[in-house]
């Protein structure tokens, strides 16, 4: 979800801040920018309208100044000040700059300007009818050839002021920008107004597309809207219809195929519960089988054996009665030695017995449950003399398990042993048996310092490993490798069934 | 251009006119656009020649004094050697307007301006065409006289009024023609030459800035005064046409 700032999510206020900066920002630099048009442009009005002014009055005076009448030439700079609100005072002077009229303004004070120019005497050529020769035409325009050259009879100083026209231009162009502003803000509103207009639009586009995102398909937009707008809401309309098409057939092939996992899922499960039970079926086969051909060894041969040794040792001793008794002393010699043979054969065909039937099946773990002969396992691995130190712990509520279970976390142990002296190079390792009575599971842990290895190769590790895997889950347990630089660590639950012998078959 | 074939001559201008009276040739003339002194001088004793001058009469000028100042004034007229037989045209018109005349005397030496400044005090000076003593120079300084004294100068051209003169009536280019097209119309019908006259027709113009100067108050009655030729739709505003039918004939 999009995080928007507060207070700035009202359009208008979005839009109205931008414009209100932009329109005051504008406003200043107008204001500015015609003041200064102003005072520039009036500065040449000024100066323009005075010398038409003083044109104007140079030309309305010169036969007033001419014949001294001062009233009337009072009377016409009172007129032309009148006409002209610029002027802030008039003054005519006469050809030895004496005033002859003076006339001032309100804030002559306020004058900026001051032009000033002579009056002469126009000397226009005239026709006097003097000529001899030329006609003499009583409407003939006058030649105003040398006008230039008449007398100065007089001044006119004029002097202006810039405030009149500066405030009615002031006033003209104020009213053209509070039209402008109006316009403006019109234009602004009515931007606003379509901008508003279109966000809702946008807002029901939006809403309709998340929806869409949502996963609401039912989505249905008038679709009258004119122009793009419009478009984009049969578009959208067009397009929820193609989707909720396109996920029904994806379902649909979802469901298809869901099923038909569902089926080779439960055909595989049903095939690994198969495969577990046989490989369960054939390693109980296994083991039984080693167990009779213990019991066998150990019933058996193993007697046999010790029945040999114990005539071995009489033998030995009927042939030393012999020897020492001088009967037969070469031969009682002989028999004694083929005696002391048979002796030192028998005792170490009884031990090597003796270490396979351990092999097959310890004898202890029938005797004595899973904890005593993990640690009889344990204590004969130390008593190797090997390098590594193995530690055994067991949590006390551990009974003495015999049956599958036991064998089973008896061979993991093992192997798990035998790995560590064959690939770990550890320094140490614990041994632990856990016993969760809730849910009657037995937990082994079987952790070492080692080099570790790489569990992404355990398939390629050996056979080890895999006989170990395949065992536990056998017995419906199962097992977890966790292996680094620093150790490894075997991780092995195994369930307890009600029917798991904790005495001994025998 | 005559009843019975003969010839007529129009002449316009002192220098026409003159090669008329030279000419060896001599038809009935009719001389335009020269003033009457010029005329004067020109034609002498010539016979059949008639004129109509170039300025207009004594009359219309003191009638255009009577008009702008609305108010029995004394006027002054500027007459030389050569004008003074206008005189007594001057006193009967001064008389007829109700305006007082006083006359100037002035040389073909003397400086007119210095004698209208030492001349009595008199409300309107009027000038007429005198060679012998209204030049350029004297013209201004007429003017600029009269200008210190606050009198008006009533001239005779319109060019005049806008050098600085207070007004002047004058007789303009189809003034004259008009006025030559009724001439040679009674011409034809009697094969009489008319005798030499002012113009008949003819109008004012008022230089409104030297009116005030001399605090007059121009009326529309004085802007509008003029003689204009009579039309069935139209009648002659200003002074009736007689006003300028009291030409006197050439000696």
């Amino acid at each position: 979800m999009k995080v928007r700032s507060p207070g700035l999510d009202n359009i208008w206020i979005r839009f109205a801040i931008p414009v209100v900066i932009a329109s005051s920002v504008m406003l200043v630099f107008s204001i500015v920018m015609l003041s200064h048009t102003f005072q520039r442009d009036a500065n040449d009005d000024v100066t323009q309208r005075a010398r038409l002014l003083m044109m104007a009055v140079e030309a309305s005076t010169q036969f007033d100044v001419m014949s001294g009448n001062r009233e009337q030439l009072q009377r016409t700079i009172e007129h032309a000040m009148r006409e002209e609100p610029i002027v802030a005072r008039i003054q005519i002077f006469d050809e030895r700059h004496q005033i002859m009229a003076s006339a001032s303004a309100e804030n002559a004070e306020q004058a900026v300007a001051q032009f000033s120019t002579p009056i002469r005497t126009e000397l226009s050529t005239v026709d006097l009818f003097n000529s001899d020769t030329e006609p003499h035409i009583g409407d003939a325009p006058p030649s105003h050839a040398s006008a230039a050259a008449g007398r100065v009879i007089g001044f006119v100083e004029v002097r202006v002021r810039s405030k009149p026209i500066i405030a009615a231009r002031m006033r003209g162009s104020l009213y053209g920008i509070v039209l402008t502003l109006l316009a403006g803000f019109v234009s602004v509103a009515v931007g606003l107004a379509v901008g508003v207009r279109f966000r809702q639009q946008l807002r029901t586009l939006i809403h309709a597309l998340r929806q869409i995102g949502s996963g609401d398909l039912s989505v249905e937009l008038p679709g009258k809207s004119p122009g793009e707008i419009g478009a984009m809401e049969r578009t959208i309309n067009q397009m929820a219809r193609e989707l909720d098409h396109t996920r029904g057939e994806l379902e649909a092939r979802v469901r298809e195929r869901t099923d038909e996992l569902q089926k080779a899922i439960e055909r595989l499960a049903a095939s690994d519960q198969q495969r577990q039970r046989l490989i369960a079926g054939q390693t109980a086969m296994l083991e039984e089988e080693r167990r009779r051909i213990s019991v066998e060894m150990h019933d058996h041969i193993n007697s046999n054996l010790a029945l040999i040794q114990l005539l071995s040792n009489d033998l030995q001793e009927q042939s030393q009665r012999l020897v020492d008794a001088h009967v037969a002393p070469v031969e009682g010699a002989r028999m004694l030695e083929a005696a002391t043979r048979i002796g030192d054969m028998t005792q170490k065909l009884y031990s090597t017995a003796r270490g396979i039937v351990r092999t097959l099946r310890p004898e202890s773990l029938d005797v004595l449950g899973l904890p005593r002969t993990v640690e009889e396992l344990i204590h004969q691995f130390n008593a190797a003399g090997g390098h590594c130190l193995v530690q055994f712990t067991e949590s006390p509520n551990i009974p003495p398990l015999r049956g599958p279970v036991a064998v089973t976390a008896y061979r993991v142990i093992q192997e798990a042993l035998s790995n560590i002296v064959k690939h770990a190079n550890a320094v140490q390792a614990d041994v632990s048996l856990l016993m969760n009575s809730e849910v009657r599971e037995l937990q082994l842990v079987v952790t070492d310092n080692g080099c570790g290895f790489d569990t992404r190769n355990i398939g390629a590790a050996g056979i080890g490993l895999a006989s170990m895997r395949e065992r536990v889950e056998g017995a419906g347990g199962q097992m977890l490798i966790r292996s680094g630089r620093t150790g490894t660590t075997i991780e092995v639950t195994l369930p307890l069934s009600d029917a798991e012998p904790t005495t001994n078959p025998r | 251009m005559c009843p019975d074939g003969a010839q007529l001559t129009l002449s316009v201008g002192p220098a026409a006119l003159r090669d008329v009276t030279l000419s060896a040739a001599h038809y009935p003339t009719i001389s335009l656009f020269v003033t009457r002194e010029e005329y004067r001088n020109i034609v002498g004793t010539h016979t059949d020649i008639s004129a109509v001058y170039a300025e207009v009469s004594p009359n219309v000028q003191l009638q255009l004094v009577k008009q702008l100042y609305q108010r029995p004034v004394r006027v002054a007229v500027m007459l030389s050697e050569e004008t003074d037989d206008l005189r007594g045209l001057f006193a009967s018109a001064a008389a007829q307007a109700g305006l007082t005349l006083q006359i100037i005397r002035a040389t073909r030496s003397s400086d007119p301006g210095r004698a209208v400044a030492t001349a009595g005090n008199f409300d309107a000076l009027v000038i007429i065409p005198d060679p012998s003593v209204l030049s350029a120079m004297s013209f201004r300084t007429i003017l600029e006289a009269t200008y210190r004294r606050g009198e008006g100068v009533i001239g005779f051209s319109a060019g005049q009024v806008g050098a600085g003169t207070l007004a002047a009536p004058f007789a303009s280019l189809s003034d004259i023609l008009a006025q030559l097209d009724e001439m040679l119309g009674a011409y034809r019908t009697t094969g009489d030459l008319p005798a030499p006259t002012y113009p008949r027709y003819w109008s004012v113009a008022i230089n409104e800035s030297v009116a005030h100067s001399l605090d007059l108050v121009v009326t529309d009655e004085a802007r509008q005064m003029a003689s204009r030729p009579n039309r069935a739709d139209e009648a002659p505003p200003g002074l009736p046409s007689h006003a300028s039918g009291d030409a006197p004939r050439s000696p």
